[in-house]
């Protein structure tokens, strides 16, 4: 029961950790005239999480989360997870985001969250947001399952909250996206539990558009978020 | 941050903290104006400081300050607001702490940071996790009856600025009464008529950081 409290504690959007600053390539879609209903949206997440969640930030969430008291480990995860994040704003938010979530935890004292953080601080470690989630969650008492659930499920959100509050979509209608996106969410972290050991050598991405739209927004000069 | 949580983020960063400032108000109000007067006054009387601006689309606060010639371009941070400048203030101040604790990491003698917030309405308030001591800032040009509206940031920050007073024949605002009002509704907590343009009023306001965070 701890466990699914932390959870909650933790995937709430109420928790301070930088989250909604970033938009993960929506705002950027916005601008190429990409069409975010209902339908566009839902097909949005979906590749997100498909594509990039699964092969990226749950990987290294895993590792994160098995590493978890091991600073030169952790630092090797990010420094990998860094070099296979290709659109430089991408690179920039999950640093951010994560520095943002260590900053709130090393303020809570969690675990070796300021350690960390001093570490990220001193450039031995990047902060990548999959890396501190799966690091610092196991500290909150949350399973390397519910660690999982609730990367894919903040990710998500995240995403959805900017395309509400860019007015893409409406705020009930967006829910029904995270409704549709809730069995897939489901799927892929029963996958991931039934996957055989992995490493940084797997880390594998494929969103071009969410891509060519994140390094389009670096040059924006209005932009309402990060990336 | 209390005691106990100064002590904490010592802790936590191995450094010495620099007191924080935030300085929030109406778009429009006067804030970066008045950080652009607040420098070099507080430079002249030995005060380290950097400054972390929250813009809410673009950058032009940060850039306006680092173009100015007042202060080293690298003191100066910038923070996207995400389309929400009450939150990365006051919910979720997480990456105006970050971006102060880089500051004071690469500027270890820096002693004040100011946080100017992206511009918002007379309901914005600073988190007390970020900041130690706020300024809200009105200004004449935006009426009269903004004191008699009680917002939350003109009754809960520390010192209420209200700037363009130079302005107040212009707009048919009655400026004593108005500085009346705003004392009343703050039970006389202080108030200070600033023209940040012209550097009216921005002693006072240095006095006021200089005694509250920096014990000077």
């Amino acid at each position: 029961m701890l466990s699914l409290f932390a959870t909650l504690w933790q995937a709430d959007s109420a928790f301070p950790n930088g989250g909604f600053a970033f938009s993960n390539g929506i705002e950027g879609l916005a601008d190429l005239g990409q069409r975010l209903d209902r339908e566009g949206l839902t097909n949005v997440l979906a590749m997100a999480l498909t594509h990039r969640w699964m092969g990226m930030d749950r990987i290294a969430v895993s590792l994160a989360f098995a590493a978890a008291d091991d600073m030169d480990r952790l630092a090797e995860i990010d420094l990998r997870f860094d070099a296979a994040t290709i659109p430089a704003l991408q690179r920039a938010g999950s640093r951010r985001n994560g520095l943002g979530l260590l900053t709130a935890h090393a303020r809570l004292g969690t675990g070796a969250a300021a350690e960390m953080k001093r570490q990220v601080e001193t450039g031995r470690m990047r902060g990548h947001l999959p890396v501190i989630q799966g690091a610092v969650w196991r500290a909150c008492g949350m399973d390397e399952t519910s660690v999982l659930a609730a990367s894919a499920y903040t990710a998500v959100t995240g995403m959805t909250s900017a395309a509400v509050r860019l007015s893409l979509i409406g705020a009930v209608e967006a829910q029904s996206c995270l409704r549709a996106t809730l069995p897939l969410m489901a799927r892929l972290v029963d996958d991931a539990g039934r996957a055989g050991p992995l490493t940084c050598d797997d880390f594998e991405s494929l969103t071009p558009m969410l891509d060519i739209a994140t390094m389009r927004h670096a040059t924006s000069e209005v932009r309402l978020f990060s990336n | 941050m209390n005691m106990i949580d100064n002590q904490r983020a010592k802790e936590a960063t191995g450094h010495a903290v620099a007191a924080r400032v935030g300085i929030g108000g109406p778009v429009g109000s006067g804030k970066t104006a008045l950080i652009e007067a607040l420098i070099p006054v507080l430079h002249a009387r030995g005060v380290d400081l950097a400054v972390v601006t929250n813009d809410l689309v673009t950058k032009e606060d940060a850039e306006r300050l680092r173009r100015s010639g007042l202060i080293d371009p690298q003191r100066v941070a910038a923070v996207e607001a995400g389309a929400c400048p009450h939150t990365v203030i006051r919910e979720d101040p997480t990456l105006n702490i970050a971006a102060g604790d880089e500051l004071e990491a690469r500027f270890p003698g820096v002693e004040l940071i100011l946080f100017e917030s992206g511009g918002d309405n007379l309901a914005s308030t600073f988190s007390l996790d970020l900041v130690d001591w706020w300024i809200f800032v009105i200004d004449v040009a935006g009426g009269d009856d903004i004191p008699r509206k009680k917002g939350p940031g003109t009754l809960r920050c520390d010192l209420l600025v209200i700037n363009k007073q130079d302005l107040a024949p212009h707009v048919g605002v009655d400026l004593p009464r108005m500085l009346e009002e705003a004392r009343s509704v703050r039970a006389q907590r202080p108030v200070i008529l600033t023209d940040a343009r012209r550097g009216d009023g921005v002693g006072d306001v240095a006095d006021q950081i200089m005694k509250a965070v920096l014990f000077r």
